[in-house]
């Protein structure tokens, strides 16, 4: 490349968004280049199948998101330019679409080429592409993305479906999550997969298809909240200190070894399972996809009503929906936010709904079209949940928390969490303007201090993930892959710790926060992708300490009084063409599924992943086992929390797939990526008992007590994002899974020992 | 695959001895030093995630200059080409594979070895966990190659499911000087970890 184009191509990277000067850089840039080796009915035909597609990973400018790295820009020519047009025809159609790789036709591949060719500045011109055409992409593509890609690709929306009696939402969104994407003609667009088409129909209607009337139920009060009972499982992780323990004793170690099925379920499938069981009264309350919400005898497992909120999921593929990780109960309601972007409060005794409202209002141009995963907490009345899907550049409508009156749904606050350019720590971001700061999405929901009246969320990083593409130089980043403390009542931010500032590949904090009072200091602590556990003063936000639970090698060191990280030399020196190594990955030393407080011993257990990456400046990447693991993905890891020593570790080849649970009987429980459900002793990290589930044990669990019986509840999943796909990827030659069987599994001991 | 999992328990007591004597003499002038290598499959993408498969053990020893390797490998999926001492960043972070040639069984299963008087700049990487082995093969030709494994402080494999008291064997940069980490080495005075 010529020393003054490269120049011009930086240049227009830092200024793509601004329409008028992408089209003169992409006409400039192109009158340099020869014509590409396809033409304009390929590039009209290839947006068409890249909208049905693609578009709902990469976005509708091809800027990328999360696990999908973009398609169009410097980026795109950092990863692929020094690949053929052959290969990167071979790479699309080996790999995508997500799940059903290699099902388009030969015709709809080569249009996406073209179509991506175009989307970063190669001219159209009159020849046609074809699977054998080889031409380096570098030599053709500039990198300039051209205004009718840069400003998003326009087609015509979908037409709005009439809303099922009782449905909250009877049509998909378009544009969100994959959704059914349609042409002028009102017809979904070609090259789209039958699910997408929504031919997958695992439930025939939308609404309340079971009716039913919980008579005896009893509301949750804010002091049942405070303190719940060890019978009920009553949000998230079982407290609002996110301890993940269950008071219950009556499963122990002397007794595990003899725990029985006592019912199962099969969920909804058709997407992500990642949520929670919530219990309350001998009533299990649950979600699975297509915001399907039932109340299900927790003792018997009989469906007592079931509302089907819908949209219904597209696809057998669980890698399709994403869904929440919890629902909430307060007072009369079960509280359902969902990833189309709206929060439901249900009838809690019949399923019917009560109440909905906007979480992200598509009307509203500072709110747009996001979903949320994060589950939801409820605190003094306030349902609060968090946001994702917030990567696309450039973001006109930042991610925020936000909380709703959980009797009436009455937005009460939002907390936006990138840090914008005239705002509070809007220095960070290396002067960026607002549209390109992305990410800090919140998709895991916080915690509860009462007393301090502080909820505790964590953030992801800022977006895209390298900071040479995402050119925020060394900037903090703020309020990405930090810990927030927001008053509950206003929103306001009391405090916040940056656990990365600067993050580069992918290592998300956002992860639960678990308060721990250690005398009189009150903590926070979190493990973040890093495999560093944090220990915060959750009152100041002061760094108290930090322990590494698994191989790392992004830092060089931990300042002990400030917490800050030093990143490694080349990370400092990165270059966008050049593959860094990250240890852990993107798996996670750790990721969602949260770890368990042991009280009793002042223990916390953590499920922990082990697998590292090598990333390029586009987001590609390549996996390898992590140093010293022997090749174990999985980890489980207990440290006391007042002291940050470690008490036990053990690892496994594949890594665990649910939060751990632990419970006065000194057991702990966790599921993994092979199916298997485990129960370890809290206080060696011995096994005492393991069966095979229908596919990975996935999930959160939960433990609870009906007519003086413990329970042990737990599930069954696919889908999901790093910790599903990169076992997948690496164990795929040992490790057998159905691709299907999202299901409830409810264990107890034998009538006779109870 | 011929060669996997498994307890496997390392000499512990040659760490003990070696890291007392590290200490007391200064690393220009330590005696016989125990290291290993676990090799695992190379960075993979779908396209080359078949053509690296396998694993490895080896025992190292650094004997003043001389780093002594002595492994086997199996699984692989193409026959083994050669094999060679790499440098990188760090544990995890590979780098050039310029520092020196191994013997290496020319089939899919068999032994990698050699004897390599390391330089001072590789002297000082072997401490802070910059060196590596990689194997390359028919299938998997370098530069990315088929098997690869970080030079580590010797260490307990204690075979999966097999609880360890702390936090088990856990590498870092310094860690031969680490006791947290698995060495019998103490504990930096300012580290975090």
């Amino acid at each position: 490349m010529a020393p003054s184009l490269k120049r011009s191509t930086i240049a227009v990277a830092a200024l793509a968004t601004t329409a008028t000067f992408a089209l003169w850089a992409a006409t400039t840039s192109a009158q340099n280049r020869a014509a590409g080796p396809f033409n304009g009915a390929q590039v009209e035909a290839g947006r068409a199948a890249y909208a049905g597609n693609c578009q709902g990973c990469h976005t509708d400018n091809l800027s990328g998101s999360g696990e999908a790295v973009p398609l169009a820009g410097r980026a795109f020519i950092a990863g692929f330019g020094a690949k053929t047009t052959k290969e990167l025809f071979d790479t699309i159609k080996l790999k995508m679409p997500l799940g059903a790789p290699g099902s388009l036709s030969d015709e709809a591949y080569t249009g996406i080429v073209a179509f991506l060719l175009h989307a970063s500045g190669a001219a159209t011109g009159t020849a046609a592409l074809t699977p054998a055409t080889a031409v380096r992409i570098n030599t053709i593509a500039t990198g300039t993305v051209p205004p009718d890609v840069a400003n998003g690709i326009k087609l015509a929306q979908a037409p709005a479906a009439p809303a099922a009696a009782g449905a909250g939402e009877g049509a998909p969104r378009p544009g969100n999550n994959r959704r059914v994407i349609y042409g002028p003609d009102g017809k979904p667009l070609p090259g789209l997969l039958d699910g997408a088409l929504g031919t997958f129909r695992p439930n025939n209607n939308l609404g309340v298809i079971k009716q039913g009337n919980i008579k005896n139920y009893t509301p949750v009060t804010d002091a049942m909240l405070a303190d719940p009972s060890p019978n009920d499982w009553l949000m998230y992780r079982g407290n609002y200190a996110g301890w993940s323990y269950s008071k219950l004793d009556q499963i122990n170690t002397g007794n595990v070894g003899q725990l029985q099925l006592k019912w199962s379920l099969a969920m909804t499938e058709g997407g992500n399972n990642e949520t929670t069981p919530i219990i309350h009264d001998g009533v299990m309350f649950l979600v699975s996809a297509g915001n399907t919400v039932q109340a299900i005898n927790a003792v018997t497992g009989e469906v007592l009503w079931q509302n089907n909120i819908g949209p219904l999921p597209r696809t057998p593929d669980p890698a399709g929906d994403e869904a929440t990780r919890s629902i909430a109960v307060y007072n009369d309601k079960v509280i359902v936010p969902t990833m189309q972007g709206k929060i439901y409060g249900l009838d809690a005794r019949t399923g019917k709904v009560v109440w909905q409202s906007w979480i992200s209002d598509p009307s509203k141009p500072d709110e747009g079209q996001h979903g949320t995963t994060s589950g939801v907490i409820v605190a003094h009345g306030i349902a609060m949940v968090g946001m994702v899907n917030c990567g696309r550049i450039p973001q006109q409508n930042h991610c925020y928390i936000s909380a709703y009156d959980a009797n009436t749904g009455a937005r009460r606050w939002k907390f936006v969490t990138v840090a914008l350019k005239d705002g509070p720590q809007g220095n960070t971001w290396g002067g960026l303007p607002d549209d390109q700061r992305a990410g800090a999405e919140t998709w895991v929901a916080g915690t509860f201090d009462p007393e301090l009246n502080l909820t505790y969320w964590g953030t992801a990083q800022a977006k895209p993930w390298r900071r040479d593409l995402r050119g925020s130089g060394d900037g903090a980043t703020a309020f990405a892959n930090s810990t927030l403390a927001l008053d509950v009542n206003t929103g306001k931010l009391k405090w916040f710790f940056s656990h990365a500032p600067g993050e580069n590949f992918d290592l998300d904090d956002v992860f639960e926060r678990i308060l721990i009072d250690h005398g009189s200091q009150k903590t926070a602590m979190t493990t973040g992708k890093n495999g560093i556990l944090w220990k915060l003063d959750r009152v100041t936000g002061k760094y108290l300490d930090s322990r590494q639970t698994v191989f790392q090698n992004v830092y060089t060191k931990i300042d002990p009084k400030t917490g800050a990280p030093t990143y490694r030399k080349d990370i400092l020196n990165e270059k966008l063409d050049q593959y860094l190594p990250s240890c852990p990955g993107p798996q996670g030393g750790k990721n969602w599924h949260p770890a368990s407080y042991h009280q009793p011993d002042d223990e916390m257990i953590i499920p922990l992943g082990q697998s590292c990456v090598l990333m390029l400046g586009s987001g590609t990447e390549k996996y390898y086992d992590m140093p010293g693991a022997d090749g174990n993905m999985g980890r489980l890891a207990a440290y006391e929390t007042s002291s940050m020593k470690p008490l036990w570790s053990l690892q496994q080849r594949s890594p665990f797939l649910t939060g751990v649970v632990s419970t006065a009987g000194n057991v702990a429980f966790v599921g993994d990526f092979d199916r298997v459900f485990h129960a370890f002793d809290t206080k060696t990290g011995k096994q005492l008992w393991k069966t095979r589930l229908g596919t990975s044990v996935q999930g959160h669990i939960a433990s609870f007590l009906v007519d003086g019986k413990q329970y042990i509840a737990v599930m069954t999943g696919l889908g999901g994002g790093s910790p599903q796909q990169k076992p997948t990827f690496m164990l795929s030659e040992e490790v057998t899974r159905p691709a299907h069987g999202t299901a409830i599994y409810v264990f107890g001991l034998p009538d006779k020992t109870q | 695959m011929a060669i996997m999992k498994g307890s496997s328990k390392r000499p512990a007591f040659v760490g003990l001895s070696a890291g007392a004597l590290f200490l007391a003499v200064g690393p220009a002038q330590a005696a016989t030093e125990a290291y290993q290598i676990d090799l695992g499959p190379t960075a993979r993408i779908e396209a080359t995630r078949l053509a690296t498969l396998g694993r490895g053990t080896a025992d190292v020893t650094l004997d003043g200059t001389k780093l002594t390797i002595n492994g086997k490998f199996g699984g692989m999926v193409s026959p083994a080409t050669d094999a060679h001492l790499c440098m990188g960043a760090g544990i995890g972070a590979p780098g050039t594979c310029d520092g020196g040639d191994l013997t290496v069984t020319k089939d899919t299963s068999g032994i990698v070895s050699g004897t390599i008087t390391l330089n001072s700049k590789q002297l000082a990487a072997l401490p802070a966990g910059q060196l590596y082995i990689q194997i390359n093969s028919v299938g998997a030709p370098a530069p990315a190659g088929n098997l690869w494994g970080w030079i580590l402080i010797a260490h307990e494999i204690p075979g999966q499911d097999i609880p360890q008291p702390g936090q088990g064997f856990l590498p870092q940069y310094d860690m031969p000087r680490s006791i947290e980490h698995g060495s019998t080495h103490p504990l930096p005075g300012n580290s975090n970890f």
